[in-house]
């Protein structure tokens, strides 16, 4: 009954969905430039022809990442 | 087999004398093979993936009647950004978790979690003892297995895990030693 009154309430949803992608997107930046990181310092390790193309997705992810965050305060 | 010629194998898994360079490498110092865990080993986190992405388009067909379009979308981005990540993380751990054998030494680099990297180097003159480990049905069915270094007193042992033709690999070690001795 609950979950029924949540999900018929759009307002309500609107603003679980907003506070989970706010959060989301948090973890997913810290993520992401920790991963970023870690291609930028196995590149050093093992240089690779596929290391900068890694390294440019990863960047892509963080951008992503900022992209959401901006998204779920501003456009929801 | 002739390591000479350089050879791509098992999507840049078993690499014969790659023209790539490693931090700390001597200038006289040549790779002889590059390996990386056999592809057939990483078919679980894609198979996963690709559940992932059916979870999504299962789910999309229940959303319609709760979201508007706007939130759909926004889930949607969500959601493959995470399998993105999740793709990401799990390639580029395969990618780096490499096993180099040169004409001088043995390196294994590993990186375990985010931000955690092993680099354990051995001499070719140091090895006391190569095996090469290959049990079960998918192991010999693709001919992948473990390879292990010992070395001499207290050196620290390399593995190499699920490297492709490990049979090969235990070759070539020992061909490299006795060329050395």
């Amino acid at each position: 009954m609950i979950i029924d009154q949540f999900f018929s309430n759009q307002q309500l949803l609107s603003w679980a969905i907003k506070a989970f992608g706010i959060v989301f997107a948090l973890i997913y930046l810290i993520y992401s430039i920790a991963i970023y990181q870690q291609v930028k310092l196995m590149r050093r390790t093992v240089g690779t022809t596929l290391g900068k193309y890694l390294n440019s997705i990863c960047f892509f992810e963080i951008m992503l990442a900022i992209f959401i965050f901006i998204w779920a305060i501003f456009l929801l | 087999m002739n390591f000479n010629i350089t050879k791509h194998q098992l999507f840049h898994s078993f690499c014969i004398a790659p023209k790539d360079r490693f931090d700390g490498q001597n200038n006289n110092e040549e790779i002889i093979l590059k390996l990386r865990a056999h592809p057939i080993t990483q078919v679980f986190w894609i198979l996963n993936s690709f559940f992932l992405l059916l979870i999504l388009i299962v789910m999309d067909i229940f959303l319609v009647s709760i979201l508007n379009f706007s939130q759909i979308v926004f889930v949607n981005v969500l959601c493959l950004s995470w399998i993105s990540f999740y793709l990401l993380s799990n390639f580029s751990h395969w990618y780096y978790n490499v096993g180099i054998i040169t004409n001088q030494r043995i390196i294994d680099i590993d990186f375990f979690q985010l931000l955690h990297k092993e680099v354990t180097a051995v001499m070719l003159n140091k090895v006391e003892d190569v095996t090469s480990k290959s049990s079960g049905f998918l192991s010999s069915f693709f001919d992948f297995g473990n390879v292990f270094i010992q070395t001499a007193g207290t050196e620290a042992n390399v593995e190499f895990m699920n490297v492709p033709r490990p049979a090969q690999v235990a070759k070539a070690i020992n061909d490299l030693i006795n060329k050395k001795k």
